[in-house]
């Protein structure tokens, strides 16, 4: 997969789905305290549908890290357009625009009772048609802040599962055996998982999630 | 940073109406205010002092300076949120998705052009 971006919550790649849509997949690593963190905040993204946030597709637990389908926004991210400042200056028409999208989706997120708590321009993405999206709120809870907040806006849904109808297909450079071994040798549960990934071991799995589990009690 | 979470005082959604105001100052300016300081002094500056105005004002539209000006209202309470602040003028000159484009595509050529002269 090719690496398209790097933050520090993590790297981003380029894969297809299974109609060959481009997506991106974050690569996040796991921990327990991380872990407790990220099922809150794709429970958060999962029930967010708004044409000025970027959509969330599927999440998979891959040996020890997470990784997040999202949707693919082509012209990166607006911290990418600001780092060539010296040559590339936004007028106030592009600005206005730029800050009328993020603030439509701000006030759908408000509405929900919620914070982003990370607006930035590393989180805004842009699209090649010149949409602007805020990005992803999975992995942005490195702000040592967040710990006493993020229980105060657990969304409305009452449960969450990671995996979604096998939809993804992750395009990667895997040879195709191991591929399928790795599919009968995962894949034989009830929600079968369609996922290959380039590592020769990789180990994949679909988490059903509740968010009555222990893991999300207390703060 | 808002001034309220800085403080530890109780914040809420208004904290980001004000990142979305040091976001617009970087976009105007290139970068955030104070980012010549260490970050906690400038923290302590944004809680004592607020932020800095923009550094050439007489570069922007009043339009657009009292929007960045309303974001970062100290004050929380005295601070718009997201539905008033949809209703200020500076937005009314939004640009076209299609001519947000360019920019995209600028800013792509310049980093491939920089990349280029470094091999």
């Amino acid at each position: 997969m090719k690496k398209i971006g790097e933050g520090a919550a993590g790297e981003v790649f380029l894969a297809f789905d299974k109609s060959g849509n481009k997506v991106a997949v974050k690569k996040m690593q796991l921990n327990g305290e991380s872990l407790k963190l990220l099922i809150t905040e794709i429970s958060i993204m999962k029930s967010s549908s708004h044409p000025n946030i970027v959509n969330y597709y599927a999440s998979y637990i891959v040996e020890d890290q997470l990784w997040v389908v999202m949707e693919f926004m082509g012209g990166g991210c607006l911290t990418e357009v600001l780092e060539q400042f010296d040559s590339v200056q936004m007028t106030e028409p592009q600005m206005a625009f730029a800050s009328n999208e993020t603030l439509k989706a701000l006030l759908y997120i408000h509405q929900l009772h919620r914070i982003h708590r990370d607006i930035k321009s590393d989180n805004i993405l842009l699209g090649d048609d010149g949409s602007v999206k805020i990005g992803t709120f999975v992995g942005a809870s490195t702000s040592f802040f967040l710990s006493f907040i993020h229980y105060s806006f657990i969304p409305l849904a009452n449960s969450l599962v990671f995996h979604e109808n096998s939809r993804f297909w992750l395009c990667c450079s895997a040879d195709q055996e191991a591929t399928e071994a790795q599919h009968g040798r995962w894949c034989t549960s009830s929600t079968p998982l369609d996922l290959c990934a380039s590592l020769s071991h990789t180990r994949a799995r679909a988490l059903s999630l509740s968010l009555a589990d222990p893991l999300l009690d207390g703060a | 940073m808002a001034p309220e979470l800085i403080r530890g005082h109780d914040y809420g959604t208004k904290v980001d109406i004000w990142s979305l105001g040091i976001m617009v100052m970087e976009m105007a300016e290139g970068e955030p205010p104070y980012m010549e300081f260490p970050p906690l002094r400038a923290l302590f500056l944004i809680t004592t002092k607020g932020i800095p105005p923009l550094k050439e004002p007489e570069k922007w539209s009043s339009d657009f300076q009292d929007f960045v000006n309303q974001c970062l209202i100290k004050e929380v309470d005295d601070r718009p949120g997201a539905e008033e602040l949809l209703k200020h003028p500076f937005l009314k000159r939004a640009c076209s998705p299609e001519e947000f484009v360019p920019v995209i595509e600028e800013a792509r050529a310049a980093k491939e052009a920089a990349s280029r002269l470094q091999f």
